[in-house]
């Protein structure tokens, strides 16, 4: 519970002989988490199976076409591994084979589709130089190339001086001018001998010649020539459709081969490369890795079993400097907080994992702040709500843990009396309520009888005397909160450094912030005359916790002293936050939504409205800000003063529905 | 009634200030791990938890005034 799921670390030494049948044995118990073998002078690294690269090769192809046929892998794979396909049944033949007829029918297609897309293109240019023409009401034949006759075409900025200019040059022309969309189009034809001057003159009209290469030899009207060739085109578009259509249908049969054929390549091909991660001598290959201590006596006798008994298996002793993987283990309703160390880091191996202690503490934290009946519950149908909507693994967690949260809401809604800001209701309601068994009293406020829900607390006024202060009772609570939290966490502290760096040093790097706050505690009452001791015994303690710190710790320790004081009054937001939140509910309900209601008629409906409107938005802010200070006063007041981090998940090679699922 | 006015402005002080500060901390926090998440999506947690380390000087301030106006009561 208090610690990641324990190790065993063992190191395997195999004949090469047997190294692959002890993979595959390795990959479907799916326990070992392997730690990499760094080259040594004594032991190089393995090599990857012969079988490799040619995996690896089938493996590309499957990918390319996939990608092709743009089907989604990731889903479909942990869907097709978990419920029906066995995919390990299927062998490597069958699939080179698929993968081979499949690329072949792709390419084939493929080129039926490029040639046809060529013939439409060809088509489309043709389209557009007739499309110029059209406009010039000439028969095709025209524009074909003349022995004595020049000819222009193309498009001009039109001034009706053209014509004049021509007619200067010869009257031997023909010119004809036309709108074209935008642009004016002109076609003029004239002896060959004028070419020159006639090339000088239409420039000074910004002539761009057009091609029109394509339709000589053509014969017949443009709009005739090209009403018939959109015809054509848009067959020639059916035919790639179908083509197209014919590609979706094979994507469609092969799918379920494709996926179950890729996903047992890409366990082949993580097999035939895990030898890299041995260490290995002529004969010999050494493997070292951790099993859960749970799983050990099954690994070791499935290894002799496919060693037939040679493989050597020696335990090996975790020491400090392993990094041994981390598994956080927990019972179904605690799990969900492993967020929270995913968020921020895992606990190393040997660390305490505060998972099910941040089980109470996170919602108790969340609850003191938002706590409020009516808030609980919706916010706990709105969680309850998008975890059917949301699927990820992760933010399911988050969900769970803030229905955790909800439910200390609704619990802490009836300790301090609250629903939705209300903490009373008038006469009428309050009696007919009253009336039906539930245990509501009258009291007078301001000359009117009002019905009080019970409380333990009164969140809002609750009042203690502290040192001839009046402080909010919820302050001061949030501040013992504080206290025990914090030295929860140094306990904490305490016990890892006791298991990484020995009594000595845990005792004076964290036993001395307890005593130097019970030194500090003693040394308050007993100056405000609480208790009845000299002052110089608190006095006393606080210095020699002082000396033990700069034993423990050092000048650091020393400097963090005031640090300490400011955590434990970080906790002072439990209560603060908890003010915010049911201060803006009061005054929604009775600052602006109160005045419409007592006015009655028309007026009741807005003030409906705006206390919907105004509740949502308070719970909006209910849920992110205790989330956010909750999170924080975890993170920053509680695991400073244990938590290390910086563990490896563990992540054991093989098949296992565990790890797959994590991996989404 | 005038010492009840000079009171709530001070709470209103006290709050408010502390609440400009805490913006001003988190607002170059935030943009920076902003920038850190966008080469590093792992960083998310721990750029949220220094984001929201300032958020202490507001709650300190949010409990000053409530101490402030506990005063004004007394």
């Amino acid at each position: 519970m208090l610690y990641s799921q324990r190790m065993v670390k063992l190191r395997i030494y195999v004949h090469k002989k047997y190294v692959k049948t002890l993979i595959d044995k390795l990959h479907s118990l799916g326990v070992l988490h392997i730690e990499e073998h760094k080259k040594t002078d004594d032991l190089d690294i393995g090599e990857s199976m012969i079988a490799g690269n040619e995996i690896a090769e089938q493996l590309v192809a499957i990918r390319s076409i996939i990608d092709y046929f743009k089907l989604d892998t990731k889903l479909n794979i942990s869907n097709l591994t978990i419920h029906n396909v066995n995919y390990q049944k299927q062998s490597f033949s069958d699939i080179k084979n698929g993968i081979k007829r499949i690329q072949q029918l792709i390419s084939s297609l493929e080129n039926k589709k490029q040639d046809l897309q060529k013939i439409i293109e060809n088509k489309r240019e043709v389209l557009e130089q007739l499309d110029i023409l059209t406009s010039l009401y000439l028969d095709l034949e025209s524009y074909q190339s003349y022995k004595t006759l020049s000819m222009f075409v193309g498009f001009i900025d039109y001034d009706p001086k053209i014509r004049n200019d021509m007619a200067e040059l010869t009257s031997q022309h023909k010119l004809h001018i036309s709108q074209n969309g935008k642009r004016q189009v002109m076609a003029l034809f004239l002896p060959r001998k004028y070419e020159l001057q006639a090339e000088e003159i239409l420039k000074t009209y910004n002539f761009s010649p057009a091609a029109i290469d394509k339709v000589q030899g053509m014969k017949g009207s443009p709009l005739g020539a090209s009403n018939k060739l959109k015809a054509e085109e848009a067959f020639l578009n059916q035919e790639k459709e179908a083509i197209d259509a014919e590609l979706q249908k094979h994507a469609r049969q092969n799918k379920q081969f494709l996926l179950t054929s890729y996903k047992y390549l890409e366990t082949e091909s993580k097999k035939a490369m895990l030898p890299l991660h041995f260490g290995q001598t002529k004969h010999i290959n050494i493997l070292t890795g951790y099993v859960p201590k749970e799983s050990l006596e099954n690994t070791i006798s499935s290894i002799n079993n496919v060693s037939k008994n040679s493989a050597y298996i020696e335990q090996v002793e975790i020491t400090q400097k392993d990094k041994v993987p981390v598994n956080l283990k927990h019972s179904r309703l605690v799990t969900p907080f492993e967020f929270f160390l995913n968020l921020y880091s895992l606990p190393k191996y040997k660390e305490i994992d505060p998972t099910s202690l941040i089980f109470f503490t996170f919602p108790l934290f969340f609850g003191i702040m938002l706590g409020d009946v009516v808030y609980g519950i919706i916010t706990l149908l709105l969680f309850r709500f998008l975890k059917t909507k949301i699927n990820s693994p992760n933010a399911n967690k988050l969900l769970s843990v803030m229905m955790f949260a909800s439910l200390a809401t609704i619990a802490f809604g009836f300790v301090f009396g609250e629903y939705m800001g209300f903490e009373s209701v008038n006469e009428e309601i309050g009696y007919s309520l009253k009336s039906i068994g539930l245990p509501l009293h009258a009291v007078m406020h301001e000359g009117n009888t009002v019905y009080e829900f019970p409380r333990l607390l009164n969140r809002l006024h609750g009042e203690m005397e502290l040192f001839g202060y009046s402080i909010n009772t919820v302050l001061i609570i949030g501040a013992i909160i504080g206290f025990i939290h914090i030295n929860l966490g140094l306990l904490m502290g305490f016990l890892n450094e006791l298991s990484s760096h020995g009594f000595k040093h845990a005792f004076f790097a964290k036993i001395s912030w307890i005593v130097l706050q019970l030194g500090a505690v003693l040394l308050i009452s007993s100056l405000q005359g609480a208790v009845n001791l000299h002052w110089g015994v608190g006095a006393g303690i606080l210095a020699l916790s002082v000396i033990m710190l700069f034993i423990g710790e050092g000048i650091i320790g020393l400097i963090e002293i005031p640090g300490l004081l400011s955590n434990i009054l970080s906790y002072l937001r439990l209560g603060a936050v908890a003010l915010a939140s049911v201060g803006l509910a009061v005054v929604i309900n009775e600052q602006l939504a109160g005045p419409f209601l007592h006015k009655g008629g028309v007026y009741i409906l807005l003030g409906v409205v705006i206390l919907i409107m105004g509740h949502a938005v308070n719970i909006a802010l209910g849920v992110i800000g205790p989330f956010l200070h909750s999170l924080r006063l975890h993170y920053v007041e509680y695991f400073t003063k244990f938590f290390h981090g910086g563990g490896i998940p563990y992540a054991p090679f093989g098949v296992n529905e565990k790890s797959i699922k994590k991996a989404n | 009634m005038a010492e009840a006015g000079l009171i709530a402005i001070g709470a209103a002080l006290a709050f408010g200030l502390s609440a400009i500060a805490a913006g001003i901390a988190e607002k170059q926090i935030g943009a920076a791990a902003i920038g850190a998440m966008a080469e590093k999506e792992e960083l998310f947690g721990k750029g949220l938890i220094l984001t929201v380390i300032p958020e202490s000087i507001v709650i300190f301030g949010l409990v000053v005034a409530i101490l402030i106006i506990g005063m004004a009561a007394a």
